[in-house]
């Protein structure tokens, strides 16, 4: 990590080995089919901007905010999406579920995948997935809400 | 994280099963090993009651994946060299140093790129000449354990042609056998905690919903699976034999008589490891000869003995105990023309099932292809743990070999990358994993390489980058590895 930040190129293959699966499942559960270009574009954000980390702890929060700014800006184009800053969560769901996935996902607005995928792919509680997406709590709730019932009809199609 | 406790199962414990349980397990995953007998290491033990007796003729090469997966883990294993003033070659004139034939084989040292879709025979005629081209094809048999060498592809022949007959000062014998290597490897995949299931016959339906990595030979492997598997292996007739001591007896004899389309290689095992036969005072002569299908084990056996008659005589009258038997697709795959080791059952199978064996797409000679394919199975086993441990179902992107060297060359300092196309499937591998990707740093410069196959062609994009000034960096390019050692 520390060696990563000096610049040295085998530590930041090692990072790229390291995060490479874990962002792409979030960059890929938001933008979809551009999930590629958003995790190529997340990375070098990441080892870019390596240098300006200054603890190492910090990393998975920081690289998640990241990761969740890039897949939207990848599939909305928007440049402006406030993603604000939030703890790192200890544990990781196992949000297992018989449905398609990906289909369900493709019916919900890109923002709302976001939402989703912060509280039951990161485990992030509501209240941190507000901050970090800039939108009041009730918003999350309501969302979550919505993800939800399209989940359950996929679910009853199925 | 509770999903990070599901292991990573590897079902076949020979020499690709230990070599992906212990990647795996390097790399902290809990891993379970399914061996369906009561012993660990496959081919690479003999009989029951001789285990270090090795089923046949067995090397290791020095410049090979084996040797270098056990150099990186600082695992040592007794070696023995060749001893080249007790290498004999039998030809229609009888058996003698192998002078003659060394001049005649002079040509071959001249690199050349051998065509895949030309048999070997075609090509060396063409390229080398009636007689050279004749020796080369026999002498093929050394390394296939094939009856007719000179049928496969020339590309495939051609690399183990000078990896083993033009680099014969890199072959060694593992001493006290290759169980020395499986004992070792056990001992090391129980130290890092892999949990050994001996007698553990998995069928179809008792398949773990988890990263499995499918170590068994191809044809359990397409019953296991329930898919069709298959590559063209050799059927090799094997005789050892155990004889009252004799010094005066060559270390290697290489049978090529013209009535053969390949080579009957003779070995004094404990010619270069004395300790072959552990507590017997005897010889071990171990011997195998590539046969037709057609070919029965008492046919096979009598020309292997023919062969020792010439090299060795009075072997005949102190035989203390022998074994004679055939073995089929046992020395791995042989690739035919027109296809190379990229061709053969891959490697990831999807479902997060991973092919690991010697007759699998992965790069290199006899049992290195084993250890190539192990440790790229467990790589993708890894990664594929990792992807359930976040969220199984969730879609995810794979982080490719190209992707991965663009998100470098936007990062690192004075960046090129030169990408080239060869619609030739065979371009070398640059690591184990065949996919190829490698990255390498010495002195303020890195270099990364990324390969990808598709079915058209293999793309090879190369990455160069320096935070030094360009006469510097050209003089480094230079610089001979042995200098200044880049770090992987």
């Amino acid at each position: 990590m520390r060696a990563a930040q000096r610049g040295d190129p085998l530590a930041m293959d090692a990072l790229l080995t390291e995060l490479a699966p874990w962002v792409g499942r979030i960059c890929s559960s938001i933008a979809l089919d551009k999930g590629d270009d958003a995790m190529q574009e997340t990375l070098i954000s990441v080892l870019k901007n390596l240098p300006t980390l200054r603890e190492p702890a910090a990393l998975r929060g920081w690289v998640r905010r990241i990761a969740v700014r890039q897949a939207l800006r990848a599939v909305t184009g928007d440049r402006s999406v406030p993603v604000a800053d939030v703890p790192e969560a200890a544990t990781v769901p196992d949000f297992e579920t018989s449905v398609d996935v990906r289909e369900t996902l493709k019916k919900l607005s890109p923002q709302r995948r976001a939402v989703l995928v912060l509280r039951y792919l990161e485990d992030l509680s509501e209240q941190e997935v507000a901050e970090m997406m800039g939108t009041p709590e009730g918003t999350v709730k309501s969302g979550l809400f919505r993800a939800r019932e399209t989940f359950r009809d996929q679910w009853r199609e199925a | 994280m509770a999903t990070m406790d599901r292991p990573i199962h590897v079902v076949g414990g020979g020499i690709a099963g230990l070599v992906a349980a212990i990647t795996a397990a390097e790399a902290g995953a809990p891993v379970v090993l399914h061996e369906a007998s009561g012993r660990l290491g496959g081919r690479a033990v003999g009989s029951a009651e001789r285990p270090w007796v090795n089923l046949g003729p067995h090397v290791v090469f020095t410049d090979g994946a084996l040797a270098r997966w056990l150099r990186q883990r600082r695992i040592d294993i007794p070696m023995r060299g060749p001893l080249v003033r007790g290498l004999r070659l039998l030809d229609d004139r009888g058996t003698a140093f192998p002078i003659r034939h060394g001049l005649r084989l002079l040509p071959s040292i001249v690199r050349h790129d051998a065509p895949v879709d030309d048999t070997f025979r075609a090509w060396t005629e063409e390229t080398f000449g009636g007689s050279t081209a004749e020796l080369m094809c026999r002498l093929g048999g050394l390394i296939t354990y094939h009856h007719d060498p000179g049928s496969l592809s020339a590309r495939f022949m051609w690399e183990r042609y000078r990896r083993s007959i033009l680099s014969s000062d890199r072959v060694r014998w593992i001493a006290g056998g290759w169980l020395t290597l499986v004992d070792t490897l056990t001992e090391r995949a129980r130290t890092l905690g892999v949990r050994i299931e001996l007698d553990d016959r998995l069928t179809r339906q008792a398949l773990p919903d988890a990263p499995t990595v499918v170590a068994t030979k191809l044809a359990a492997a397409s019953r296991l699976l329930d898919r069709d598997l298959r590559w063209p292996g050799a059927r090799t007739a094997l005789l050892d034999v155990a004889t009252a001591p004799d010094r005066g007896w060559p270390s290697v004899v290489a049978d090529v008589r013209s009535d053969l389309a390949t080579c009957c290689m003779i070995e004094r095992e404990t010619a270069p490891d004395p300790g072959a036969l552990r507590e017997e005072h005897a010889e071990l002569i171990q011997a195998q000869l590539g046969v037709a299908a057609d070919v029965s084990v008492a046919e096979g056996v009598a020309r292997i003995e023919d062969g020792l008659d010439n090299g060795f005589p009075g072997w005949r009258e102190s035989v203390q105990w022998r074994r004679a038997q055939i073995l089929v697709d046992g020395v791995g795959a042989v690739d035919p023309p027109g296809t190379t080791w990229r061709d053969r059952p891959a490697v990831d199978q999807g479902d997060d099932v991973y092919l690991a064996g010697d007759a699998v797409a992965s790069p290199g000679l006899l049992s290195e292809v084993s250890v190539n394919s192990g440790v790229h199975a467990a790589r993708l086993a890894l990664d594929a743990r990792r992807r359930r441990a976040f969220a199984p179902g969730w879609p995810s992107v794979e982080l490719t070999p190209e992707r991965r060297l663009a998100v470098l060359a936007a990062v690192l300092p004075n960046a090129s990358v030169e990408t080239s196309t060869h619609v030739d499937r065979d371009v070398e591998p640059v690591d184990e994993t065949g996919l190829g990707y490698r990255l390498e740093h010495r002195a303020g410069l890195t270099r990364a390489t990324a390969v990808t196959a598709s079915d058209a062609d293999v793309r090879v994009m190369t990455l160069v980058a320096s935070g030094l000034p360009k006469p510097a960096r050209r003089l480094l390019e230079r610089l001979p590895g042995r200098l200044r050692p880049w770090r992987r």
